[in-house]
């Protein structure tokens, strides 16, 4: 399952995505506001889950410098290529 | 693999119409199939072919017109949405006792939720773009 957020939190829905998670399987894709949550200061991920914000959004906010280590950045190619992989997607 | 979109937000109001159109290009420059976008909610502002981009900005509804002829893809607002923001077409301005002025942008057309439901079971992945 491929999550899509595209709210900063403090929204209620990473809260709700994070709870359903599995991060064994599923992949969660920050973009638009969404990707704000990418930030280093931002420590709440379960361990193990694949994380990608989309560069052109965090481009357009100016926050390449400060993302968390673990996140992954792709292009729109990448997000296709994502729900390629993900049978199903749930757009928070 | 066959796609249809969801577009919910509102084309000046959040990123929704735009992150959908840049996914859409990839889309088919993976030679993806994107059969139908199906505008909902404030999404169906887009359709309003009565709107006027300045001069020097691209135009994101010439851009939508553009993939749809590229991919052969529908563009569908929903039409109680669409109705509901006074976007109507000629025939359904006429019938609501309204002036028969064409709203509708080219390309577009106005049809229930069940042809987003018809697209959901037709395609092997259905992608929502929220507002």
């Amino acid at each position: 399952m491929l999550h899509i957020i595209n709210k900063a939190t403090p929204d209620a829905s990473l809260e709700q995505c994070l709870a359903l998670i599995d991060p064994q399987q599923d992949a969660v894709l920050l973009v638009a506001d969404g990707v704000l949550s990418a930030l280093a200061s931002y420590a709440y991920w379960p361990r193990g889950l694949a994380v990608f914000v989309l560069s052109r959004d965090i481009e357009a906010r100016a926050i390449n410098a400060y993302l968390a280590p673990h996140i992954q950045i792709i292009d729109d190619a990448g997000f296709v290529a994502l729900t390629e992989q993900h049978t199903q997607s749930i757009s928070w | 693999m066959k796609y249809a979109l969801l577009v919910n937000g509102a084309p000046l109001d959040s990123q929704a119409a735009r992150s959908a159109l840049y996914f859409s290009q990839a889309l088919l420059a993976r030679e993806h199939q994107l059969l139908r976008v199906f505008f909902y909610g404030a999404g169906v502002q887009l359709g309003n072919g009565l709107q006027i981009s300045a001069q020097d900005e691209n135009s994101l509804l010439g851009e939508w017109q553009a993939l749809a002829l590229a991919g052969n893809t529908e563009l569908v607002l929903c039409i109680a949405a669409a109705q509901r923001r006074g976007i109507l077409s000629a025939t359904e301005a006429q019938r609501h006792g309204k002036p028969p002025v064409e709203m509708l942008a080219t390309g577009f057309t106005l049809a229930g939720l069940g042809t987003l439901v018809d697209a959901a079971l037709d395609v092997d992945r259905l992608i929502t773009f929220q507002g």
